[in-house]
């Protein structure tokens, strides 16, 4: 009797792990199979290339927010960060490399020590980030007032790369989906990220050091903050303190959307790269449409609090029922 | 027999409430060792500074004949081989069971590591529990509560790099049904042989007798007595942890339960509770002023049942007939609002009753507190405190209030008392039959046998199901253990 139950239990769980990731494919066909209907013509390797090129940086910088998210923190400076760190590849790289590349390490050191003064301090980070993304913002002003600069070619140039058959974007974004996977799933890091989302506790009191991990969670926002700003800058080509203020909300919503949650925990790789494609193909589907760009971010809101709405439904139509 | 962990006078005071005054207490090689005494009586702070969790105010702990420094903390005591399972659950719920043993062992690591986890936690679970039924890739919180429990216990008996010394089991067997304590129990007598020692900490007397060799009684942070198991009963313990009383009124109760009950039975009353769509032979109905108790063996559903029931008081197809509350079984997650006082806590359901025009008055919420520190007997301070300054029994008794002092005409319980002291569980039942007298409805999951007396009718729960329906007055715990396998 009890294996039987062990057998059933088994396969629950493993439609478990299938449903974390069907309800953000789900999402992005909601919003994928529009724009082919509307544009059969963009089904083709240019096509493709151009839909999901902006996927890349809006992923990496979902993945950064991602492991904000997953010990139960966030990071409200994130978009300020990709910005800043345009400035410094379009502004600072091509003159001052030395310099740039400093200021990039020095990026990384100091989410580590946001992370260390977190735990320490016992702070907030929503608060403690806000600050931060002040001062992401007042240094990429510093550096380069206005849009413009000039990208190295070698940024550039990895974004314009063409990949036989499957187009760069699709391919960067699934090896990105596996490698982040194998790190969430497979390593003792990305294990005791897991963890802390659960049970803090828990894993304190298996005697790992709360103070390394949160600082090597917040090194890792820094990392994949500053990999999105590359890839932005690749893209525009261009230097601008402001371009990308809207990745941080974007962000928490593509994580949302790719089955993660606020409370931690609970986090899919491929969830979270398919919430970002969901994200970036909103807009895409709403230009087709002919929506003026003043309504774009409202009917951006909408579509994204159908699909969650039409998500929470799913969920909640798998509960087990007794009576 | 050999020493190999000594407390010498050891004391802990919080602030000024004292919790263990000059303890002194020796733990034998291969011995398995109970401790016994109310909530409060300072189980939990002994145990708290065996594992190093917060230092003694004064007093010197040794292992094995060396005086540790005043620095011990719960990393020394890992690595002296120093275990403990706590009464809260300390497993990563978003995790599958192995990655829980991979977290709890910094040491396993490679790439080996999801296969040696895996085979560290089955072997101690096919050790501890045979047959549980439990995947090592499972995720923690598709669990039942029992299970979770098991592989906690389990995971306390794993040791991939160092021998283990001894392994302090706080209420092992709190949401474990009977077959399952009774695995464990049985497991525990194997470790004498392999010089493993075992402190064993339950409100359950007969378990403590059933596994123990010593049982230390534990009253106000005192230890009034150390007794042989072999000679010692059940009535022997009672008597030095003070509650000689306590046998007597709950026979009375009891034969009060059973007395009321026949009238009950025989009258019609009103159906509270009804659902339509049920699966399953058998069918819930509640009745007014009537006690029903869910059994069976621990997590079939019957927590499923409660929860679904209070989700569709609304629906119509469930033919909820008066208001209801709820009285959750795990305090510390679904219980108490852990950053209010207790006064907030008991009045919260009722604001209506506290309003003056928008705002809450203050004083009215106190009186209500305040009566029912009196009525049952909340041990506090000041009902101002936080809640948690209050022990485990006392918060459930606070709950308790919250819900009877509500309007609501049916309380749904979900194992109330698991984990509570005697004297706090005599009170919880007076007061239920007290409140059937006034014409209130209980529907009861216990996983305690003892409390089905004050019932008047169950329902055994197996596999999601109800599977059998007996009047309690006739039904013997044997019909019970029959309907349940």
């Amino acid at each position: 009797m009890e294996n039987k139950l062990g057998e059933k239990r088994m396969s629950l769980r493993r439609k478990g792990r299938a449903r974390d990731v069907l309800m953000p494919l789900m999402s992005i066909l909601i919003v994928f199979v529009p724009i082919l209907v509307l544009r059969p013509r963009v089904i083709n390797y240019t096509g493709f290339n151009l839909l999901f090129n902006m996927a890349i940086p809006v992923a990496l910088a979902t993945i950064a927010q991602m492991f904000a998210m997953t010990i139960s923190e966030i990071d409200l400076s994130i978009g300020n960060l990709v910005s800043l760190v345009t400035c410094i590849a379009g502004s600072l790289l091509p003159t001052r490399p030395l310099l740039g590349i400093l200021l990039l390490f020095g990026i990384i050191a100091v989410y580590m020590l946001v992370g260390a003064v977190l735990y320490l301090r016992n702070l907030q980070s929503i608060v403690v980030t806000i600050g931060m993304s002040f001062i992401w913002t007042g240094l990429a002003i510093m550096i380069q007032p206005h849009p413009g600069g000039n990208v190295p070619e070698f940024i550039v140039g990895a974004m314009n790369m063409r990949t036989p058959v499957v187009p760069m974007p699709i391919f960067f974004l699934l090896i990105l989906a596996i490698l982040l996977h194998v790190l969430l799933f497979k390593s003792s890091f990305g294990i005791l990220l897991r963890g802390m989302g659960g049970n803090r506790k828990a894993i304190e009191q298996s005697g790992h050091s709360m103070l390394k991990l949160q600082m090597a969670v917040f090194g890792m926002v820094g990392l994949f903050g500053i990999l999105s700003g590359f890839a932005l800058a690749g893209i525009t080509t261009s230097a601008d303190p402001n371009i990308a203020r809207n990745y941080t909300l974007i962000a928490v919503a593509s994580v949302v959307l790719g089955g993660g949650s606020f409370a931690g925990g609970t986090v899919s790789a491929v969830g979270v790269v398919l919430g970002a494609c969901t994200m970036t193909l909103v807009g895409t589907l709403l230009t087709f449409l002919r929506i003026s760009p003043d309504w774009q971010i409202g009917a951006q809101g909408i579509i994204i609090l159908a699909v969650l709405f039409i998500n929470s439904q799913l969920k909640k139509s798998g509960k087990v029922r007794y009576v | 027999m050999k020493t190999i962990i000594e407390l010498k006078n050891i004391s802990k005071y919080f602030m000024s409430s004292r919790a263990l005054h000059k303890v002194d207490l020796s733990i034998f090689e291969g011995e398995c060792l109970g401790i016994v005494g109310h909530n409060g009586a300072g189980k939990s702070t002994m145990v708290n500074i065996l594992t190093g969790t917060y230092p003694p105010t004064e007093g010197e702990l040794y292992i094995d004949g060396e005086l540790q420094p005043p620095g011990f903390d719960i990393f020394s005591a890992n690595s002296q081989g120093i275990r403990v399972v706590f009464q809260e659950l300390s497993l990563c719920p978003n995790l599958t069971v192995a990655e829980n043993i991979k977290v709890f062992h910094p040491n396993i690591s490679g790439f080996g590591w999801k296969k040696l986890a895996r085979e560290m936690i089955i072997s101690s679970l096919n050790e501890i529990f045979p047959d549980h039924g439990i995947h090592p890739d499972s995720v923690v919180s598709g669990l039942t509560l029992g299970q979770r429990q098991m592989v906690e216990i389990a995971k306390a008996f794993t040791a991939p790099d160092k021998p283990l010394r001894l392994v302090i089991l706080d209420e092992p067997t709190s949401a474990l049904d009977h077959k399952r304590s009774r695995q464990l129990i049985d497991y525990l007598d194997t470790l004498r042989e392999k010089k493993l020692s075992v402190i064993y900490i339950s409100h359950l007397l007969d378990e403590v007798l059933a596994s123990t060799d010593r049982i230390v009684v534990m009253k106000d942070g005192i230890k009034v007595g150390v007794e042989e198991t072999e000679t010692s009963s059940r009535e022997s313990i009672i008597e030095l942890m003070g509650e000689a009383k306590t046998e007597a009124p709950k026979d009375s109760s009891a034969e009060t339960a059973s007395a009321s009950r026949k009238d009950r039975s025989s009258a019609e009353k009103k159906l509270v509770i009804e659902p339509k769509k049920q699966n399953g032979e058998v069918k819930l109905k509640v009745h007014e002023g009537e006690i029903v108790g869910l059994t069976g063996l621990a997590g079939h559903g019957q927590t499923d049942l409660l929860i679904e029931l209070f989700d569709s008081r609304k629906n119509p197809d469930y033919s909820v007939h008066a208001p209801v509350t709820f009285l959750p079984g795990d305090r510390q997650t679904d219980g108490v609002f852990p950053i209010w006082s207790i006064t907030r806590n008991i009045t919260l359901q009722v604001y209506n009753k506290v309003r003056k025009l928008l705002l809450i008055d203050s004083d009215r919420e106190e009186d209500i507190a305040r009566r029912w520190r009196d009525e049952i007997d909340i041990k506090a301070g000041s009902i101002g405190d936080n809640i948690l300054s209050l022990s485990g029994g006392n918060q459930q008794k606070a709950i308790f209030s919250r819900c009877l002092e509500s309007s609501a005409k049916i309380v749904l319980m979900d194992d109330p008392t698991r984990g509570v002291d005697v004297g706090t569980k005599e009170v919880i039942y007076r007061r239920i039959l007290k409140e059937r007298e006034a014409g209130r409805s209980f529907v009861w999951y216990t996983t305690e046998m003892d409390e089905l007396q004050y019932c008047d009718r169950l329902y055994v729960f197996k596999g999601g199901r109800i599977i059998a329906e007996l009047l309690a007055s006739e039904a013997s715990a044997e019909d019970i253990l029959k309907a349940s396998f």
